[in-house]
């Protein structure tokens, strides 16, 4: 009963705090005016020229409004001045020289005030201001002062002719105060006039080069999300006073609001921390533009390479790839976020790509049986850096190979489909796979295409029906597999993978294909598969060019994949749930 | 606000400090009679030219009850349910426009009919501490509102109440009991034409500090 005592107390002061302290929207028009209030910049003005009245309405002592708009206005003797521009009801013109009542009424409420029409000429107009100059596409202004022949000064900034002597490099504005808007494109000078009445002044107006207004700020491929220990470039566009819009990336300075969240380099990639939003900002002199990054997928726990343990022989390398395990259950390759550093770079060379693997390239033979540690270490979060390591042993066993293998010799593959072929080495009865450093040739690329490279060295690709030879050569021994295209009808495209998955797993999806002949073949990593996901804030391409297929749950969302083969298209729907 | 619930605590507590010796309460009807002062929240108010706002001066309110005390232990929970019939009436003070703020005039009048549930707390002794709901009907009345002296609405509505409530019963003898408590009390939305024409539509509530004489029979 204490307790509940208790609550009901706490929900009785709850509801005492209601009240309202919103910001009114709705005008007062139940006050009633009982007053009115003329002003003017001048009691008398000379003949030809003009003079605007303001109106200010006393709404029952309570408050006062300008009702400038509202107002009638009359003069009482209009063959001496008149309200006769309706574009400006509240602008007097001073016609001929004498005294007039000028009249506001509202209703039945009115006031009342003199102004003199004098017969004063313009004695000189000066223009201001007297040096002006503007960036190209934005827009100055000018006012003009008359001396009369009564030695008054009056605003004929409204009465007075204005022109711009060059056109083409900047324009009269329309609007009540004479603004001069530059239209042109190009830079230059022109000369702007005021004339009043046969008297006139000039000033020379300088349009500089256009200024920076505004930096835009986006991602490449238009993500805002982006999974822990993973890149992504950003880039800025800068909008100038002209109007053109110009990419800034390389000219801005980068910056992050979280340097535990995220990081940002000088080239605006930025390697997402650990969980929460940053916001990254490029700055160019006083102008600056922001966009929010979400990194999504946990704290980074711990992770491995793959192989631990490496033997290779002087000049064959390999691919290590890293494997992060993160806060949120989920584990996903961070091969590119990492830092390599062998303990000696005298014997392996190790080279960081752009894709997610890391090249080892064996330099000379190691020394002792434990080989070399390689160190690789992740981007320190709120929590100190973690490392992991990998042994690499190299001999050196050049002089003494003996032969290379193709493998298979001979292989079937159908037009615009694929596969691998594989090189091995033998070194006096030890073997080496060298597919990644050998030469790779085809007897006729009209019918069989072969790729050289670390990443798809040995990868064979169809294109008409007929035989090719492949040739791989390595130190001067060769070896040779015949290839046999084909050219079956396509039947269909298939892709199957995970519906779900959990933010920040990486998965995986294959492509198959079914020929007229009843054969079937995974296609899912030839270079004519391509892979896309429409939504970058939901999923990734994990890499596109060394692992086609595999993607990266970004954040909560559902995202569309789509596969492409041979003209047929086939999608999926991948739904990635928060943990 | 705050400050209202405060010195109702306050005068809860000076009240415990003083009373004699334990009374019990008796089960069965009673009837009581309430009176207290009460303040009504500044509310939002629209109509077709935007929202505005409008405070209301603080009132004295009373109220009926007609009710029964459950027995102690009953199935139903300890406390007691009542039909409440409560006026209220105050005074438009002030008018919140873009302009600013402007004078207000006439009465906005309350007379609601509700159905409360009270739990009280039936341990040993004399003070017995409550709380409670209701629900029901209240009938706003618009009478010549004014907004610096000119007509602003002039209607009534009927709508859904609502209140809240808490306070401590004090047994003075096994059929009279004092009560003091506080009382949150809301409608739904009041709808009402302005003398323009235009609909208003403005929320109601008031805080009230109340104390009543019920006694069972």
């Amino acid at each position: 009963m204490i307790k509940l005592f208790r609550a009901g107390l706490l929900c009785m002061l709850l509801l005492c705090g209601c009240s309202w302290d919103g910001t009114p929207t709705r005008s007062n028009d139940i006050t009633p005016l009982t007053s009115i209030v003329i002003t003017a910049d001048y009691s008398s003005i000379a003949a030809k020229t003009s003079m605007p009245f303001k109106a200010m309405g006393n709404y029952s002592g309570e408050f006062s409004r300008d009702i400038t708009d509202r107002v009638t206005w009359t003069s009482d003797t209009p063959a001496r001045a008149a309200f006769n521009n309706p574009s400006y009801p509240s602008r007097i013109s001073g016609l001929t020289a004498g005294a007039v009542q000028v009249t506001a009424s509202v209703g039945t409420i009115t006031s009342s005030t003199t102004v003199t029409v004098t017969s004063a000429t313009i004695s000189l107009v000066t223009l201001s201001p007297t040096t002006p100059s503007v960036a190209q596409g934005l827009s100055a202004t000018f006012t003009a002062q008359g001396t009369f022949s009564d030695s008054s000064h009056q605003d004929i900034t409204f009465d007075a002719t204005w022109t711009s002597g060059t056109p083409a490099v900047a324009t009269i504005g329309t609007t009540p105060a004479p603004i001069v808007s530059v239209t042109s494109k190009t830079l230059g000078t022109t000369q702007i006039t005021a004339t009043f009445d046969g008297k006139s002044d000039s000033t020379t107006l300088t349009v500089t080069a256009p200024v920076l207004q505004s930096i835009a700020v986006s991602s490449k491929n238009g993500a805002t999300s982006l999974p822990t220990m993973s890149k992504l470039g950003f880039t800025a566009s800068g909008t100038y006073s002209n109007g053109v819009v110009a990419d800034v990336t390389s000219q801005v300075t980068w910056s992050s609001d979280s340097s535990t969240l995220a990081t940002i380099d000088t080239t605006g990639t930025v390697t997402a921390l650990s969980p929460g939003t940053a916001t990254i900002t490029a700055t160019l002199g006083t102008i600056a533009g922001s966009a929010p990054l979400k990194a999504t997928g946990g704290t980074l726990s711990s992770f491995t390479l793959s192989p631990a343990t490496v033997s290779l022989v002087k000049n064959f390398g390999t691919f290590v790839t890293a494997t992060g395990s993160f806060s949120n259950g989920t584990s996903r390759d961070i091969s590119r976020v990492l830092s390599w550093r062998p303990a000696d770079a005298s014997f392996v060379n190790v080279s960081s790509s752009s894709i997610n693997s890391t090249w080892l390239k064996p330099l000379k033979a190691t020394t002792t049986t434990s080989g070399i540690v390689i160190t690789a270490t992740a981007p320190a979060t709120a929590e100190s850096a973690k490392t992991a390591t990998t042994n690499v042993t190299v001999t050196d066993l050049t002089a003494s190979l003996n032969t290379v293998t193709l493998s298979p010799g001979t292989v079937g593959v159908v037009a615009g489909a694929g596969s691998r072929l594989s090189l091995a080495a033998n070194f006096n009865g030890s073997g080496q796979d060298v597919t990644a450093v050998a030469t790779w040739s085809s007897s006729d690329t009209s019918k069989v295409t072969v790729e050289n490279g670390v990443v798809f060295g040995g990868r064979i690709t169809g294109v008409t029906a007929g035989n090719a030879t492949v040739t791989a050569s390595y130190g001067g021994k060769s070896d040779t597999s015949t290839i046999r295209v084909t050219a079956p009808v396509i039947q269909s495209l298939t892709i199957s993978g995970p519906s779900s998955i959990v933010a920040g797993n990486q998965f995986a999806y294959s492509a198959t294909v079914l020929y007229g002949d009843g054969s079937q073949i995974n296609v899912t990593d030839l270079t004519s598969c391509s892979w896309s996901v429409d939504k970058a804030n939901v999923a990734v391409l994990a890499t596109a060019l060394s692992q086609p297929g595999q993607f990266v749950a970004v954040d909560v969302g559902t995202a569309t994949i789509t596969a492409t083969f041979g003209g047929l298209t086939k999608t999926a729907a991948i739904t990635v749930t928060g943990n | 606000m705050r400050h209202t619930c405060r010195l109702s605590i306050l005068t809860f507590m000076t009240i415990l400090l003083f009373t004699g010796t334990a009374v019990a309460q008796s089960p069965g009807p009673y009837a009581g009679l309430f009176a207290g002062g009460n303040v009504p929240g500044s509310s939002t108010a629209s109509d077709g030219g935007g929202d505005f706002g409008i405070s209301f001066t603080p009132s004295i309110q009373g109220s009926a009850v007609l009710g029964w005390n459950l027995e102690p232990g009953s199935s139903v929970g300890e406390g007691r349910v009542e039909l409440e019939y409560s006026h209220r009436s105050n005074r438009l003070d002030r008018v919140t426009f873009v302009e600013g703020s402007v004078a207000g005039g006439g009465e906005l009048t309350s007379d609601s009919l509700l159905f409360n549930c009270f739990a009280v707390s039936r341990e040993e002794g004399q003070y017995h501490p409550y709380l409670g709901v209701g629900a029901g009907v209240a009938r706003v009345v618009a009478a010549n509102l004014t907004v610096s002296g000119q007509p602003f609405s002039n209607d009534s509505s009927i709508v859904f109440a609502y209140q809240a409530g808490i306070g401590l019963d004090i047994n003075l003898t096994d059929r009279l009991t004092l009560d003091l408590g506080y009382r949150f009390f809301a409608t739904s939305p009041v709808r009402f034409t302005e003398a323009s024409g235009q609909i208003l539509e403005m929320g109601y509530a008031s805080h009230a500090a109340v104390i009543g004489i019920k006694a069972g029979f």
